[in-house]
C-alpha cells in the first residue's frame, strides 16, 4: 500500500462513471471533487455538453468555498480522427486538475487521493494538469491519441 | 493552419583571431559549408539568402566538409566529435565518431568519399583515420608533438595524405591504411596552418605563420621548393587549389588574398580587403575556398569579421560581400520606408545589421558602434527614419535608416539599459529603477518607478513598463515625463517583454517563466492567461497587423503563434533557433514571421490559414 | 515558526487525535503537531558533549550554540549519507525535538503544552528527562525518511517509536512522496537539495521508483566547504571566519581592510573543541549563502563560452557584486566568486580545490544534472516525459538564488525533446519544510486513520510491518 490520504470514493462516483462508459459518447464528461469535509470524493457535475470549451471553462473556474482556485478530478470522452482509413476513435481520459496556485492543503489532499480514484474507476490514460496549457484541447487530444492526432 | 520555414538567413562563419577557419564548397561549386557557433550552415553561393542549418552538435562546431560525392557532410566540434550526415535530404546522421579529446581543427575526405581523416588538438592523439560509414580505423596519424591544424588527402591512387600543425612539421602518409611515411620539419619556421593537394594530385602545398609557401611532390612528398617569399606580410591561414591544378589561392592576416601561378612561382593577383588603413584586424583573411565546378572563376575568402568576400579572378574589387552576425542575435526590430521593409538586428558583441526583407541580404551598420551586447533596438520616424540602439556599453546611439551608418552622437546612460521603446516623439529606456526619456537623442526627463524595471514598450503616447516583481505600469507619455494610468500585477514572475497591439487597445506581456498574458490597456483587465505553453523566458512578442494574433519567441527555442479568438489553439515551431529565440516580428503584411536567435541566424516563416 | 496557536483539529477535520509529525534531517530536525502550517520545533540535529565533574553531559537543541563550555564537542548521530549511525543519540535528539516544545517533560496533553509556550530561556538546558511514562503515549507519530533509508533502519525506527516512546500509532512516509504531494502531484521527479545530500526521487502514482533514486553528498555542507575553500584563496586577503563567541568588540572597517576587532581567548583547558567552533562558523556560512552566493543561471556552465563564444565568466564578472560583513567586521564585495562556490553542483570540474576539505573532489556523476540523468535512466522510458514535466524542487539549499533557473536550462539542454517544467514553491517555509508540511496535512486528515500502523498490529507482526505498510 502506498501512501494515501484514505479519502473514500462515494458510490455515486463509480455508478455515474459506469453510466458514462455505457452512454457511448452521449455523456461527455464528469467532474469530481473532494467534499469540504475532506472525507470523500463526490460528484460535481455530469454533462453531455459536446463543446470542450464548456468543460475547460468549468475546470478553469472551479473554486473552493473561500473563493480560491480549487482542484478537480475529471473524466472526458475524447473523440478524434486518425485520418486516412483509420477513422474515428474515442478514449476516456482521466484528468487531475490542480492549478498551481492551489493552497498546499488541497494540493496535498488531491494528490494523495488521485490514485485511489483512478484505480476505482480503472482508467489508465491520465493527465496531470497544473497549468492552463495542460487542459487545452490540443494537449488533451495529444495525450488521448498517444500523439497521433492533433499535432 | 500552418507555419513553415521559408528561409534561413545564415549566421556568418565563426572565426578566432590567430586561427585558420575552414570553408568548404561542394564539387559543383553551388554551396558553401562552414561552422558557426553550434551549427553547421550549408549556404547557396549564388543566393546567400538560401541556407540549410544542421544543429545536432552539442558544442561549438569547428569545421565542415562536403564529401567529393556531394551526398554527405562531415563536421567536427570542440569536443572532438565528428558527425557524418546526409546533406541532400534531412540531415540524417550516418555516423558519430569520437576522434580526439579536444578541438577538431580540420578534416578531409578521400577521393572515393570513403575515408575521413580528422585532426586537431587532442590529448592522447592529434588525429585519426576512419571510414565514414562505420568508423573503422583505416590508418594512424602520428609523428606530431603539438596540435595539428590542417589535413589533406590526395584524391587519386596511390593514396597520400599530409598533416601539419603547431610543431612546424608536415607529416606525409602513404595509404590506405594511412601510415607515417616521413616528417618534414625543416621547412616552416613557425606554425603551419594549411596544407592542400592539387586536384590532379601532382603537387602538395603548405602555408603557415612564417608567411611561407612550400611545394612538395604530391606522390613522393619530396620538397619541390618555396615560392613567394616576402609576398605575404602576415600569417597565411589557408590555401585552396583551382580545379585545373595550375593555381592556388592563399588568405593572410595581412588582409590580402593572393592567387599563385604554380609554374611561374609568382603571385598572379592580389586583393586587399577592407578600407585602406581602417579596422585592420577585422579584415584579416582567415580562410579561403576556390569552389570547383564553376564557370565564373569565383573564389570566396573569409574575413575575421565573418564577411564572405566574393572575388573574381581578373577583377580588382570583391563582386559581393556577404555579411551577417557571428554571435547571438540579442534583439530585433523592423522599419518600413515606402515599400521597403527592413529588419534590424543587434548581437551580443555589439554589431548591428540591417536585413532587406525582400532579398534577405544583410549589411553591417558602419560607424561608431557599440562595444557590447545590444540590449534593444527601436525605430522612430525622426529625420528620415532612425533606429535607436542601446547596449551594455551603457550608451544609446542612432542609425540613419537610409545611410545605414551611425549618425549623431553617443549618449551615456545612467546604467545598464533594460530595453528601449519608441513612442510618437520620445524614446524610452528602461533603467534600474526608472525610465529615461529621450527626445531627438537628448535626455529630457526621467520617471522613477516603484519597482526594478525589466522592460519597456510604447505606442504613440502610451507606454508600459514591466518590473522584476511581475507588475506592469501603463503610463501616458509627455515629452519629459510619464504619468501613471494603471498598474497591473500581471504575474508572479519577472516581466520579460511587453508589446502593444496595433490599435493600442491590448497589451501582450511575457514573463520569465514562459507565460504570455493579454491585458486591456484602458483598465488593465485580463483578456487571457491561457497562453502558457512556453517553459522559459519570453524574449519577444509581436502582434500581427489585424491585432488578432500574437507571435512569441522564447529562450526555450520555440516560436508559438497565438490566436485571441481561439486561445486554446496555437501554432508551434519547435527548436526554431538553437539555444533560444531572441526576436520575432511580422513581415510582409503579416503573412510571414521573421525570427532571430542565439544561433546568430535570421529565419523567415510562412504563416497560412490563421484562425 | 514559533506559532503559538493550538493545533486546529476541528478545522483540519481531524478527530481527537493530535498526531506528531517528525521530519528528521541531517542538519535540523523538524517536529510539530499535525495540522499546523509549520513545524513548531526546529532544532539542530547536532548535539553537544562535555565533561562536568567527571560526568559526561549532553546538550540538545539550540542550547548547543549558546555557551562555549570547556571541552564542548559537537556530534551528529546521523551519517553523511543521511542514515542514522548512532541510534541511542538519534533517539535522544528526536525525543528532545518533541518533548522540548510539543509534549513537554511529562506526557499527556499536547494541547496545553502547545498553547503555553514556555519561554525558550527557561527551558532546562540539559536533558534530565527521566520519565516513567513514555513520551508519546497519547500521540500517533508520522515520521519521514529518505528514499534510500535501508530496511533495517526503518525497522529500528518503528521500534523506537512503538517501544521506547510508546506511540499508539505510527506511519513512516518517504520525503520524496510528501514533497510531490505537497505540490499537488502524484507523479513527479523530486529534486531535494538538503544539507548533507542532494537527492533525486522519481515518484510515480504516489510510489517511489526505487531504481531511480539517486543521491550524492553535494548538499549545503558541501557548498559550505567550497565557500571555505574560496575564503582561503580570497584576495585581497584570505578570510578567517571568527564566530561571535570569540569576539568581544569590533569597529567598522572599509571594505577589504583587515578587521579591527578585539578577540576573546580561551586558555586550552577552558576552550571548547574545534568541532564547536566549526559548527558556529557554519552559521556564518549559512548567512553568506543566503546573502551572497548565487547559482550561475545559465544557459551553459559558468566555465563554458555562451552561445556566442563569449565566456560566461566574463558575463559573471560584469554583474554587480554583493557585499558581506563577517562577525569580526571584515567586509568585502564578492563578484564572480559568488557563482564559483556553487558551480560544482552542476560542473564537477569547477570545484574549488581544497586539500583540507572533508569532501573529496566531486565527480561529474555526483552533480545534479548527472544524478537526474541516472535517475531517469533507472525508470521506464514511457514515464520519463511525465517526470520531466513535473520536476519538484525542495530542500533548504535549493533556495540559493538562481538555482531553479539553472536547473531549467540544464534540463532543457539534457532533454531537448520533452517539455521540462519545474515547480518550486516561492514560499521559503514550503521549500524548507515541504516534507514536514506534507506529513502534517496527511496526518491531520480524519481519513488517514486507515493508514496508521497501530500498536496492536506492531505487536502482532513485529517491526517488519513497516516494510509492508509503508511502501
Amino acid at each position: 500500500m502506498s501512501l494515501a490520504s484514505g479519502v473514500s470514493i462515494q458510490d455515486e462516483c463509480i455508478t455515474a462513471f459506469n453510466d458514462f462508459r455505457m452512454s457511448h459518447g452521449k455523456t461527455k464528461f464528469i467532474i469530481f471533487k473532494i467534499a469540504d469535509n475532506k472525507k470523500e470524493v463526490v460528484l460535481d457535475e455530469v454533462s453531455s455538453d459536446q463543446d470542450y470549451e464548456v468543460f475547460r471553462g468549468k475546470l478553469e473556474s472551479a473554486q473552493d468555498s473561500k473563493g480560491n482556485p480549487a482542484p478537480r478530478y475529471a473524466v472526458y470522452d475524447v473523440e478524434y480522427e486518425l485520418g486516412g482509413s483509420e477513422g474515428k476513435r474515442s478514449k476516456i481520459i482521466f484528468i487531475s486538475w490542480v492549478p498551481d496556485n492551489t493552497p498546499t492543503l488541497w494540493s496535498m489532499i488531491y494528490a494523495s487521493t488521485r490514485e485511489n480514484l483512478k484505480n476505482a474507476l480503472n482508467i489508465h490514460t491520465s493527465i496531470h494538469a497544473d497549468d492552463k496549457s495542460d487542459i487545452e484541447w490540443k494537449t488533451v487530444l495529444a495525450e488521448a491519441s498517444g500523439g497521433k492526432a492533433g499535432k | 493552419m500552418s507555419v513553415t520555414n521559408e528561409s534561413i538567413w545564415a549566421a556568418s562563419p565563426s572565426t578566432t583571431r590567430g586561427q585558420p577557419t575552414q570553408l568548404s564548397s561542394d564539387a559543383k561549386g553551388e554551396r558553401l559549408a562552414y561552422a558557426a557557433n553550434k551549427s553547421i550552415f550549408l549556404r547557396s553561393i549564388d543566393d546567400p539568402a538560401v541556407a540549410k542549418q544542421y544543429t545536432e552538435h552539442k558544442v561549438q562546431t569547428t569545421v565542415a566538409r562536403f564529401s567529393p560525392s556531394g551526398f554527405y557532410v562531415a563536421s567536427g566540434d570542440v569536443a572532438g566529435l565528428v558527425r557524418v550526415w546526409d546533406c541532400v535530404g534531412d540531415g540524417i546522421l550516418k555516423g558519430e565518431y569520437s576522434i580526439i579529446n579536444g578541438r577538431i581543427n580540420d578534416l578531409a575526405w578521400d577521393g572515393d568519399s570513403q575515408r575521413i581523416i580528422a585532426v586537431g588538438d587532442g590529448k592522447q592523439r592529434y588525429g585519426h583515420c576512419i571510414t565514414w560509414d562505420s568508423g573503422n580505423t583505416v590508418g594512424e596519424i602520428y609523428g606530431h608533438t603539438q596540435q595539428i591544424n590542417s589535413v589533406a588527402i590526395r584524391q587519386q591512387r596511390p593514396l597520400r595524405a599530409a598533416t601539419a600543425g603547431d610543431d612546424k612539421k608536415l607529416v606525409f602518409y602513404h595509404g590506405a591504411p594511412f601510415k607515417f611515411n616521413m616528417g618534414i620539419g625543416d621547412k616552416h619556421s613557425n606554425y603551419i596552418y594549411g596544407v592542400g593537394f592539387s586536384p590532379d594530385g601532382s603537387t602538395l602545398a603548405s602555408v603557415g605563420a612564417d608567411r611561407k609557401i612550400w611545394l612538395y611532390d604530391g606522390k613522393t612528398g619530396e620538397t619541390k621548393g618555396q615560392i613567394g617569399e616576402g609576398e605575404h606580410t602576415g600569417s597565411i591561414f589557408g590555401l585552396s587549389w583551382s580545379k585545373d591544378s595550375k593555381k592556388f589561392v592563399t588568405a593572410s592576416a595581412d588582409r590580402t588574398v593572393k592567387i599563385w601561378d604554380v609554374e611561374a612561382g609568382k603571385a598572379a593577383q592580389s586583393w586587399t580587403l577592407g578600407e585602406e588603413g581602417a579596422m585592420a584586424v577585422r579584415d584579416q583573411q582567415v580562410g579561403v575556398v576556390w569552389p570547383p565546378g564553376r564557370s565564373d572563376n569565383l573564389l570566396i575568402s573569409l574575413s575575421l569579421s565573418g564577411d564572405l568576400n566574393y572575388l573574381v579572378e581578373g577583377t580588382p574589387k570583391p563582386r559581393q560581400v556577404v555579411q551577417g552576425h557571428q554571435k547571438n542575435i540579442t534583439s530585433m526590430t523592423q522599419s518600413v520606408t515606402g515599400d521597403k521593409e527592413t529588419l534590424w538586428t543587434g548581437s551580443f558583441e555589439g554589431r548591428v545589421c540591417s536585413w532587406d526583407v525582400a532579398s534577405g541580404t544583410a549589411e553591417e551598420i558602419e560607424g561608431d558602434s557599440h562595444s557590447g551586447y545590444i540590449a534593444g533596438l527601436a525605430p522612430t520616424s525622426e529625420g528620415a527614419g532612425r533606429i535607436y540602439s542601446v547596449g551594455w556599453d551603457d550608451t544609446i546611439r542612432s542609425v540613419d535608416v537610409a545611410a545605414k551608418t551611425y549618425t549623431g552622437g553617443t549618449t551615456k546612460l545612467t546604467g545598464q539599459p533594460k530595453g528601449i521603446a519608441a513612442g510618437d516623439s520620445t524614446v524610452l529606456i528602461g533603467a534600474a529603477e526608472a525610465v529615461e526619456i529621450f527626445n531627438d537623442g537628448k535626455k529630457t526627463g526621467e520617471y522613477k518607478t516603484k519597482f526594478a524595471v525589466t522592460t519597456v514598450a510604447a505606442h504613440g503616447a502610451i507606454a508600459a513598463v514591466g518590473g522584476e516583481d511581475g507588475s506592469v505600469e501603463i503610463c501616458d507619455v509627455a515629452s519629459s515625463s510619464l504619468s501613471s494610468r494603471t498598474s497591473i500585477k500581471a504575474s508572479r514572475n519577472q516581466i520579460s517583454t511587453i508589446c502593444f497591439s496595433p490599435d493600442a487597445s491590448l497589451l501582450a506581456i511575457g514573463d520569465l517563466r514562459g507565460r504570455v498574458l493579454v491585458h486591456k490597456v484602458t483598465d488593465g483587465t485580463l483578456v487571457t492567461d491561457r497562453w502558457t505553453a512556453h517553459n522559459a523566458r519570453i524574449t519577444s512578442l509581436a502582434w500581427n497587423k489585424a491585432g488578432s494574433h500574437v507571435v512569441s519567441g522564447s529562450l526555450d527555442t520555440n516560436i508559438f503563434v497565438w490566436s485571441l479568438a481561439n486561445p486554446g489553439d496555437w501554432l508551434e515551431v519547435k527548436n526554431a533557433h538553437k539555444e533560444g529565440v531572441n526576436g520575432v516580428a511580422w513581415i510582409e503584411d503579416s503573412a510571414k514571421i521573421a525570427s532571430a536567435g542565439a544561433d546568430a541566424a535570421v529565419k523567415v516563416w510562412k504563416v497560412e490559414g490563421l484562425k | 515558526m514559533n506559532s503559538s496557536n493550538p493545533p486546529q483539529a476541528a478545522e483540519y477535520g481531524g478527530d481527537e487525535v493530535s498526531a506528531i509529525v517528525l521530519d528528521p534531517g541531517y542538519s535540523t530536525t523538524r517536529a510539530g503537531f499535525a495540522g499546523e502550517d509549520a513545524p513548531k520545533s526546529l532544532i539542530p540535529t547536532y548535539y553537544g558533549k562535555y565533561n562536568a565533574n567527571g560526568q559526561e553531559k549532553l546538550i540538545f537543541g539550540d542550547d548547543v550554540f549558546v555557551t562555549p563550555r570547556p571541552g564542548l564537542s559537537v556530534h551528529n548521530p546521523i551519517g553523511k549519507d543521511g542514515i542514522v549511525e548512532d541510534w541511542d543519540l538519534a533517539e535522544k535528539v528526536w525525543e528532545y525535538s518533541f518533548t522540548s516544545r510539543l509534549t513537554g517533560g511529562k506526557p499527556g496533553n499536547p494541547f496545553q503544552n502547545g498553547l503555553n509556550d514556555i519561554p525558550h530561556e527557561e527551558l532546562p538546558t540539559e536533558m534530565e528527562v527521566e520519565t516513567h511514562e513514555k513520551p508519546l503515549a497519547d500521540s500517533p507519530l508520522l515520521m519521514t525518511e529518505s528514499g534510500w533509508n535501508p530496511a533495517k533502519a526503518r525497522e529500528k525506527t518503528i521500534e523506537v517509536a512503538m517501544e521506547n516512546w510508546g506511540s499508539p500509532a505510527y506511519y513512516q512516509a518517504r520525503t520524496g512522496v510528501l514533497a510531490a504531494f505537497a505540490s499537488g502531484k502524484a507523479s513527479a521527479l523530486v529534486v531535494d537539495i538538503g544539507a548533507s545530500n542532494i537527492s533525486i526521487t522519481p515518484v510515480h502514482d504516489g510510489m517511489i521508483l526505487k531504481r531511480g533514486v539517486q543521491h550524492s553528498p553535494l548538499g549545503g555542507d558541501y557548498i559550505s566547504s567550497q565557500i571555505r575553500a574560496l575564503f582561503k584563496s580570497n584576495s585581497p586577503q584570505p578570510i578567517t571566519i571568527t564566530p561571535h563567541y570569540l569576539i568581544s568588540s569590533k569597529t567598522a572597517v572599509e571594505a577589504g581592510q583587515p578587521p579591527q576587532a578585539k578577540y576573546k581567548t580561551f586558555p586550552p583547558e577552558k576552550a571548547p573543541d574545534a568541532s564547536y567552533r566549526s559548527l558556529l562558523e557554519d552559521r556564518t556560512l549559512s548567512e553568506f549563502k543566503e546573502c551572497v552566493v548565487q547559482v550561475w543561471p545559465g544557459p551553459n556552465k559558468l566555465a563554458a563560452t555562451g552561445p556566442t563564444g563569449v565566456s560566461n565568466e566574463e558575463m559573471a564578472r560584469t554583474t554587480p557584486g554583493r557585499p558581506f560583513e563577517f562577525p569580526d567586521g571584515y567586509n568585502q564585495v564578492f563578484g564572480a566568486d559568488r557563482f564559483r562556490v556553487v558551480e560544482s553542483l552542476f560542473d564537477a570540474k569547477a570545484a574549488l580545490p581544497d586539500p583540507d576539505s572533508p569532501f573529496p573532489a566531486p565527480t561529474q556523476a555526483q552533480t545534479v544534472p548527472e544524478l537526474i540523468k541516472a535517475s531517469l535512466g533507472g525508470v521506464d522510458v514511457d514515464i520519463r516525459p511525465h517526470l520531466l514535466a513535473n520536476v519538484v524542487v525542495t530542500g533548504a539549499s535549493s533556495l540559493l538564488y538562481g538555482f531553479t533557473d539553472r536547473l531549467n536550462h540544464e534540463l532543457m539542454q539534457l532533454f531537448p525533446g520533452p517539455r521540462v517544467r519545474i515547480s518550486a514553491p516561492g514560499n521559503t517555509a514550503e521549500r524548507r519544510f515541504a516534507s514536514w508540511i506534507g506529513g502534517s496535512i496527511l496526518a491531520s486528515l480524519g481519513t488517514f486513520h486507515q493508514m496508521w500502523i497501530s500498536k496492536k498490529e506492531y505487536e502482532e507482526h513485529g517491526p517488519n510491518i513497516v516494510e509492508k505498510r509503508c511502501k
